[in-house]
């Protein structure tokens, strides 16, 4: 379901993708793995858009590069590049929203 | 036996304000409330049943709409995404019904009568109670006792005495009980069943009696046969049927808190003895076997210390304590489960699907109906409550949960489960206006600014390397000691506290993102 990034290859997988869902998140943070949750079931209605993980812990200096502070947060990925992010919960419906008008 | 597919119809039983330790279904022993043991001897009894967000309000919305409402919604109206059970049942060929004297629920713009084809409000409850006249020969002075008062702000003491007047003026053309309202709301649904209603179809009656939410006016406050009050006789002081609302101490002595708590009691068997009436009816129709029937209620009330309300008189601070968290709910599923007691954790919420199941539309798609989209919203995908039916039924692995929430939405999350309670201050709360700002979320004067804008999105977020500390003034209790939450252990047991937050936060994530 989610492809695991690292620092080595995270801008490489962002400028390869069309349309994509990146989660900065930290192990053992109850909102991240709620986020995960809401992300599997956001990707059934929407099969095209690619998943993507960050461990912010393991790969800090990459979160910070995408802009991110807090986990978890959310970038969406259009046309190879990172056009939005947003830290904190989203329900799937929101998902749908945020993804549309960014 | 009666098989499932025999049960046509659903009536809910709503009456306000009946707080669980009143009943003698859950264990009072001074009470007389013997309609409620007669029905309960033939139904199920949930004993952790416990109402998600307080009070009257954010409850409904989450026993019509089965979702939690406790993250993201206080006292508000209905949202034209919101989708209620009889939203869903309407134009299925399923007859809807809500017969009902609850403002709140009549409210302008609030729209929770939304969806019932067939509906019939009582006039003369709170925030309607100016309806029936003004003249009156009675004085709101005589039913308050002058220190009651003391340090209440004068707009509160004023707005008040004016609902008191209307009060009044409604009490001066009664003369026996079946004038009360309780009698008057569910004579019309006996009505309504004998009359209205198409023997020939199924139908789902939502009955919302306010009482015996406040006024705690029983019988004997009128003295319609010079009437002692049964729970406090002799009794020589006022009878204060409408509290001043606010912290208790200083206000009310233990005598007269003693008198207040005895009128609420005696208006519990008022209300006892006329749902005992209408489940009479129910039988005598001939719908005992064939209908499903629920009754149960919105919250508690305070009336005062320690157990009785830890301080407060009247719902205005964000109390999220057992008495008024935790509520009676009893189900009679013809055939099954009878005098059987449920301890799995049911919610507020369990009520639509429960309801939805029992017609076999628990899992509804959208209308389709060519021109008009909204309709396609009107399912049953947003649903987050259970049906309790599989419990009743004793299916095998049926479980709702092992915990539950409740609360003040912007003010206080609470967890209960088996050993414990924990209560998760979300802000302080000094007043009755400074609480009603934030409940009733932007609505009203607030001109639309929406309390949760004042939520820090910190909330919802963690930082790298941090882990789950307790705020001060968070508290924990034990469950099995205590189970008025008097004693708060939460220095003495911190890793129990920090395992109960971590669950609330996790949970209540869970459902902010679903």
């Amino acid at each position: 379901m989610f492809t695991q990034l690292t620092s080595g290859n995270c801008m490489a997988a962002i400028a390869d993708t069309e349309q994509g869902v990146l989660i900065g998140y930290k192990e053992l943070c109850p909102h991240c793995l709620n986020m995960e949750k809401m992300l599997v079931k956001y990707s059934k209605t929407h099969p095209d858009i690619s998943l993507f993980r960050l461990n912010i812990e393991e790969s800090p200096d990459t979160f910070k590069e995408l802009g991110g502070e807090r986990p978890p947060t959310i970038f969406v990925i259009k046309n190879n590049s990172v056009v939005a992010q947003k830290a904190g919960l989203m329900n799937p419906k929101e998902m749908k929203a945020f993804y549309q008008r960014s | 036996m009666i098989p499932k597919n025999d049960i046509k119809n659903v009536i809910f039983i709503m009456t306000d304000s009946l707080q669980r330790d009143y009943l003698t279904v859950y264990g009072n022993q001074w009470m007389k409330t013997p309609n409620y043991e007669r029905f309960a001897k033939q139904a199920t009894v949930f004993d952790n049943n416990f109402t998600e967000g307080l009070p009257t309000v954010p409850c409904r919305r989450a026993m019509m709409t089965g979702r939690y409402t406790l993250p993201f919604v206080g006292w508000s109206p209905l949202r034209p995404e919101d989708t209620t059970v009889s939203d869903i049942l309407w134009g299925t060929g399923i007859q809807t019904s809500l017969v009902y004297d609850t403002g709140p629920m009549r409210l302008p713009k609030y729209g929770y009568s939304r969806g019932f084809e067939y509906t019939k409000f009582i006039h003369g409850q709170e925030l309607d109670n100016h309806f029936l006249g003004d003249a009156c020969h009675l004085n709101p002075d005589d039913y308050l006792e002058e220190e009651s008062m003391k340090g209440i702000e004068p707009h509160i003491i004023e707005s008040m005495k004016h609902e008191m007047k209307g009060i009044l003026a409604n009490r001066q053309e009664w003369r026996s009980q079946d004038d009360h309202q309780v009698a008057k709301v569910t004579l019309a649904a006996a009505n309504y069943l004998e009359n209205e209603v198409d023997p020939k179809k199924p139908f789902f009656l939502w009955v919302d009696s306010f009482d015996p939410h406040e006024p705690y006016d029983p019988p004997s406050v009128w003295d319609y046969n010079d009437d002692d009050c049964p729970y406090n006789p002799g009794y020589e002081g006022k009878d204060q049927f409408e509290q001043i609302p606010g912290m208790a101490e200083g206000r009310f002595t233990e005598p007269q808190l003693k008198h207040i708590r005895s009128l609420y009691a005696e208006k519990i068997t008022l209300v006892d003895k006329y749902i005992g009436k209408l489940l009479d009816k129910i039988k005598n129709l001939g719908l005992w076997d064939n209908t499903l029937i629920i009754l149960t209620s919105d919250h508690g009330k305070p009336h005062g210390l320690y157990e009785h309300g830890h301080g407060l008189m009247r719902m205005v601070r964000p109390w999220p304590y057992v008495e008024m968290a935790h509520t009676p709910l009893i189900i009679r599923y013809p055939g099954y489960g009878e005098g059987e007691r449920v301890k799995s954790y049911t919610q507020s919420c369990d009520m639509a699907p429960t309801i939805l199941d029992m017609f076999g539309m628990l899992n509804v798609e959208g209308k389709k109906t060519s021109g008009f989209d909204i309709q396609s919203s009107c399912n049953t995908e947003d649903i987050q409550g259970v049906s309790l039916l599989p419990l009743i039924r004793g299916d095998e692995d049926a479980k709702a949960r092992d915990f539950a929430i409740s609360g003040y939405y912007g003010y206080a999350w609470t967890i209960f489960n088996d050993d414990y309670s924990y209560i998760h201050w979300l802000r302080e709360c000094e007043s009755d206006d400074e609480m009603f700002e934030i409940l009733y979320d932007g609505f009203g004067s607030a001109d639309g600014v929406h309390a949760e804008t004042r939520q820090s999105e910190d909330m919802w977020t963690c930082t790298p390397h941090t882990k789950v500390e307790i705020p001060e003034a968070d508290m924990l209790f034990d469950r099995n000691k205590d189970q008025y939450q008097l004693n708060n252990i939460i220095k003495e047991q911190p890793k129990v506290g920090e395992k109960m937050l971590k669950k609330l936060k996790l949970f209540m994530g869970e459902l902010r993102t679903s």
